[in-house]
């Protein structure tokens, strides 16, 4: 039966609370009822058939709230359930505690009395109960940028919706370009931060240690060579709001740990300075780096490791999804007619999508996307440049090159170096598109080391450094010196050479 | 959970309450003041009158049953919370008693309120000093 109101019905054992909780939520557009007695809680939920359900942690003695969650969840498990404690309300222990519970709320939240605590609150509950009523139909509306109808990715926008309302820190893995940075845009909208800050930082855009944990968390004046003025860091600058820190196995050990810290803690304090400063921001995460290996040699905490991987969202490269490859065309081809001033057709009039080639598509999905989106992205706005005036994609308009000649040319190094010195090698997509065909244990050695004596030659002699190398490809210096680092590349041996 | 967690967060739900209650009475305009009177009422009585007295017994239970070093922290609770209930009392009593809003008894009640949760937070604050030092 559909209700007009949300139906909430509020589990605990003080009457006090449940008359102040009715009261107040009633106001705020509720239909509310409550229970006081836990033996009973399974039962009213059955009776009252609630869309959210608000329960206590702790009844008389006993924290009770855990088991009658378990019940609740176990008869229930799509329902809303909200956890109230008295005072503190710390959502990553009650995440681990309760899985699967929307948010977490102090009831001591309430006690200044202001509306706006109040209102607040009420958004929160509503925003847990529309999340949690996503079906896969809605699921393509609440998240128009992605793209796609696999179980894969229906996991994901549902992974995004049962979080983002929490404080929970949430760590997003997956390979470059399958939209990670995207993901991090949902959580911080669905969240109740949707409308503060956001910002954004990749730890592998800074080549020095002591600036990345500046950027982050600050320092003061002469913290540092450079160091003139004290600077406020993005946590501090995102106060209230959420920040995205991409390329977290990229941070330096020191790094990391502070980040543990605040993690742990949510204080920080700026490089050099000597106050804690109490900062409430929600962090979220990203790596196309896979992390066990790093913590294998000693390159990622693996106490950070742990932390983060309690709220893990992984999205699932193009290659594991192809299946979604029609609907990424179909957008992508609307995308750029509307941004490129093209007339590709998508559908008929009639709706059916049948001007897509069936050859094309195959086409597509024979190839592996090593780049994932950013890379079929790219492609299909090549092939709708090379599509000229004509209004059908057709085969022939993609440059796409076979897995099985791409693994030909991976044979031909001096072929390859050739195109590296003639920048066709160069930009993100071809830089991981490169990284795939030529593995740390394959043939990347003997390709970058070519590179340098070809610079030598071409007339660097020994002044060579890792900002030549890494402009080839159009990656940072930073990324060229970590490459020579994790391939054991005697970097002044080979200068001499 | 410790008992001792427990009292704390037993008190700590208590002044909840109160507070919440003084506040929105505090922070009531004009129009919302007799609604938001009438509001405090219904919490408190429904709350019951023998609130407090529930966690003395809580803490005389503590008394008989911890180890002398914390005994007297817990009597001095008890006695800290007497005193709390006699607030409490007098409290529950104005709002029960009374029938209309007048200021005279909002202005009792604020100031019953304001006392009895600057008693409990000074319990919980004892009790948490004697939580660090057990750690």
């Amino acid at each position: 039966m559909k209700h007009n109101k949300n139906r909430i019905l509020l589990i605990d054992d003080e009457p006090g609370w449940c008359t102040l909780l009715k009261s107040e939520l009633q106001e705020n557009g509720f239909d509310i009822e409550y229970e006081t007695n836990a033996k009973n809680a399974l039962e009213a939920v059955s009776s009252f058939n609630p869309d959210a359900v608000l329960l206590d942690v702790l009844f008389g003695d006993t924290n009770k709230g855990k088991s009658i969650f378990k019940r609740i969840k176990n008869s229930y498990p799509d329902l809303t359930v909200i956890m109230l404690s008295s005072s503190v309300a710390d959502e990553e222990f009650m995440l681990e505690d309760y899985p699967g519970c929307a948010f977490a709320f102090a009831k001591s939240q309430l006690n200044s009395g202001k509306d706006s605590v109040y209102r607040e609150f009420t958004e929160n509950i509503k925003r847990a109960i529309d999340n949690a009523n996503t079906t896969s139909d809605s699921m393509q509306e609440k998240f128009p940028f992605i793209t796609g109808k696999t179980k894969a990715m229906s996991r994901v926008c549902k992974e995004v919706l049962n979080t983002a309302t929490t404080n929970a820190t949430i760590f997003i893995t997956g390979e470059s370009g399958v939209g990670k940075g995207l993901i991090a845009i949902a959580v911080k909208n669905k969240s109740r931060r949707a409308d503060k800050q956001f910002i954004t930082k990749s730890c592998a855009d800074f080549p020095n240690e002591n600036i990345l944990i500046s950027e982050l968390f600050g320092h003061e004046k002469g913290a540092f060579t450079g160091a003139d003025d004290s600077h406020i860091g993005i946590f501090e600058e995102a106060a209230g709001g959420t920040v995205f820190i991409d390329e977290i196995g990229d941070a330096s050990l020191e790094a990391q740990g502070r980040l543990l810290r605040f993690l742990q803690e949510k204080t920080l304090r700026r490089m050099k300075g000597s106050k804690d400063i109490k900062v409430d921001v929600r962090i979220v995460l990203a790596t196309n780096k896979d992390l066990d290996s790093l913590i294998k040699t000693g390159k990622f905490r693996e106490d950070l490791f742990y932390r983060l991987n309690q709220y893990r969202i992984h999205i699932p490269p193009l290659r594991e999804r192809k299946a979604d490859i029609p609907d990424l065309l179909a957008h992508f081809i609307r995308k750029f007619n509307e941004e490129d001033d093209k007339n590709i057709l998508v559908e008929t009039k009639k709706g059916k999508k049948d001007c897509l080639r069936a050859d094309v598509l195959a086409l597509l999905k024979t190839h592996d996307w090593p780049g994932n989106v950013r890379e079929f992205e790219n492609t299909v706005r090549r092939a709708m440049i090379n599509a000229g005036d004509s209004n059908i994609l057709q085969t022939d308009y993609f440059n796409l090159k076979s897995n099985k000649e791409r693994r030909k040319r991976s044979l031909d190094i001096d072929e390859l170096v050739d195109e590296v010195f003639d920048r066709k090698w160069r930009g993100k997509d071809k830089w991981i598109e490169f990284t795939k065909m030529y593995t740390a244990n394959g043939r990347r050695k003997e390709i970058l080391q070519k590179c340098v004596h070809r610079l030598k030659s071409n007339g660097h002699n020994g002044n060579i450094r890792y900002h030549d190398i890494a402009d080839l490809f159009g990656i940072t210096e930073n990324n060229m010196r970590q490459q020579f680092h994790t391939l054991d590349i005697d970097w002044k041996k080979l200068k001499k050479l | 959970m410790e008992n001792i967690d427990i009292l704390i967060h037993k008190l700590n739900n208590i002044i909840g309450l109160i507070e919440s209650c003084i506040n929105r009475l505090k922070n009531a305009d004009e129009d919302a003041l007799k609604k938001r009177w009438l509001f405090m009422k219904d919490v408190i009585t429904t709350t019951g009158r023998d609130r407090i007295d529930k966690e003395i017994v809580f803490c005389k239970k503590l008394e008989n049953t911890t180890e002398k070093v914390f005994k007297e922290t817990y009597i001095n609770s008890g006695d800290q919370l007497s005193e709390a209930d006699r607030y409490y009392k007098a409290m529950f009593d104005l709002l029960d008693g009374t029938n209309g809003f007048s200021e005279e008894s909002r202005d009792m009640t604020l100031t019953y309120g304001d006392r009895l949760v600057g008693i409990l937070k000074n319990t919980i604050n004892e009790l948490k000093e004697l939580k660090i030092e057990t750690q």
